[in-house]
């Protein structure tokens, strides 16, 4: 519960920074030379307030719902339609999750996997990173999963892994794809 | 990576030009143009409005045309959390460490002491190698990169105004007005994450396929 005092157009502040009235200043940060600096976007923080900083862990592939249906993927049409083009950063968020294993995955998907993995005691953002990871390896479970040597033993990590595999579908070999053009221009070249 | 932050912001001016959209619409615009693309500081980087929670308010203010919202939304963040682990691609490298980029986020830096051990700086590639067993596994650029966030951290832009205004100081001749911030001369990044490659499976991709 939060107390308000409304003295002209102040309010009390749940806020990022303590001191009184700074003004937050957003930059664009998908360069580091950004050339997006943008003085009209200062925004009081008198009036904007923070309410819930962490509403709930998003895999890729909501984001990537929330992306289409924003109109971010040239292939799909914002639904509702939207007034202004997509922003820069949502499109490019859209093709890097285009790119990734999210891109085979939908909502049945995940709830088939997680309802798989009930019984193990994994963690929300462990689920998390499983979804947007698509582990393939031991070493890979033991980056994804915290105190794993203590927790699981490699038989329950293999069911694990067999599990990832079975809904979420073979790894993408983009490496394998490559090796095997290049051998066949190889051969090409030779006769 | 993403992660949902409801905000509410009480003075959501539509201009007087959009009244005539619907309230949501015009609401909704106005939002992406004050949030989206945006490193909101602590919060992380405003992706994209995920649903707005309600619309209230609608003051005219005294002299102004436009009417005034208050409104609560919440949006999609990207904030990696500390220990979460990410695949990158490798854009730059050099004797400080490397960066990394996610396509729509370009500041993820790994110093070199977060690198895997031992790993050396080749002067004459500008590359780091990472010497294991006797082989020399280089980073290449443009290699995908799986690293674990150390850290993410919101530095405090400099006060760019009062550099504007010091008329007081003598600035010695010749030297020239400071470069606006942002720009590749003077570079400023307001949401930096800080990655490690010290461990088991990270590192580039190809090293523990």
């Amino acid at each position: 519960m939060r107390w308000r005092w409304r003295m002209g157009s102040r309010e009390s502040q749940v806020l990022i920074k303590e001191s009184e009235a700074t003004y937050v200043h957003f930059g664009s940060t998908r360069t580091s030379c950004t050339a997006c600096w943008h003085p009209s976007s200062q925004v009081n923080t008198m009036t904007v307030t923070i309410e819930i900083k962490h509403g709930g862990l998003l895999t890729n592939l909501e984001v990537l719902e929330v992306l289409r249906s924003r109109g971010a993927d040239p292939e799909v049409a914002a639904n509702p339609p939207r007034a202004r083009d997509a922003a820069p950063c949502e499109i490019q968020t859209c093709e890097a999750l285009k790119n990734g294993p999210c891109q085979k995955q939908s909502r049945e998907i995940l709830q088939a996997l997680f309802t798989a993995l009930e019984g193990y005691g994994l963690t929300k953002a462990e689920r998390q990173q499983i979804a947007n990871l698509r582990p393939a390896t031991l070493v890979e479970m033991h980056l994804i999963i915290e105190d794993c040597e203590e927790r699981y033993d490699e038989e329950q990590l293999e069911a694990l892994l067999a599990y990832v595999e079975e809904h979420l579908g073979p790894v993408e070999e983009e490496g394998g794809e490559e090796q095997e053009e290049q051998e066949e221009q190889e051969i090409e070249e030779g006769v | 990576m993403f992660v949902t932050s409801t905000i509410s912001d009480s003075h959501v001016r539509i201009l007087p030009e959009n009244l005539g959209k619907a309230r949501v619409e015009a609401v909704t615009d106005q939002l992406e143009i004050t949030y989206v693309d945006k490193v909101f500081p602590e919060l992380g980087f405003i992706i994209s409005i995920y649903e707005i929670l309600s619309i209230e308010g609608g003051t005219i203010y005294p002299s102004d045309g436009g009417a005034t919202f208050s409104v609560r939304f919440s949006v999609v963040v990207f904030r990696p959390y500390v220990g979460e682990v990410l695949i990158g691609r490798l854009e730059k490298s050099n004797s400080a460490g490397l960066k990394v980029t996610l396509d729509f986020f370009n500041d993820v830096f790994v110093p070199e002491h977060a690198l895997q051990a031992p790993s050396e700086f080749d002067e004459q590639e500008q590359l780091w190698v990472w010497k294991i067993d006797g082989n020399e596994a280089y980073m290449e650029l443009e290699e995908k990169v799986r690293f674990r966030v150390m850290a993410v951290r919101f530095p405090e832009e400099p006060n760019s105004l009062a550099q504007e205004n010091d008329t007081h100081t003598d600035k010695p001749e010749g030297e020239e007005a400071p470069l606006p911030l942002g720009c590749a001369g003077n570079p400023f990044a307001p949401m930096i994450v800080e990655g490690d490659i010290n461990a088991d499976g990270l590192g580039c991709l190809s090293w523990w396929s």
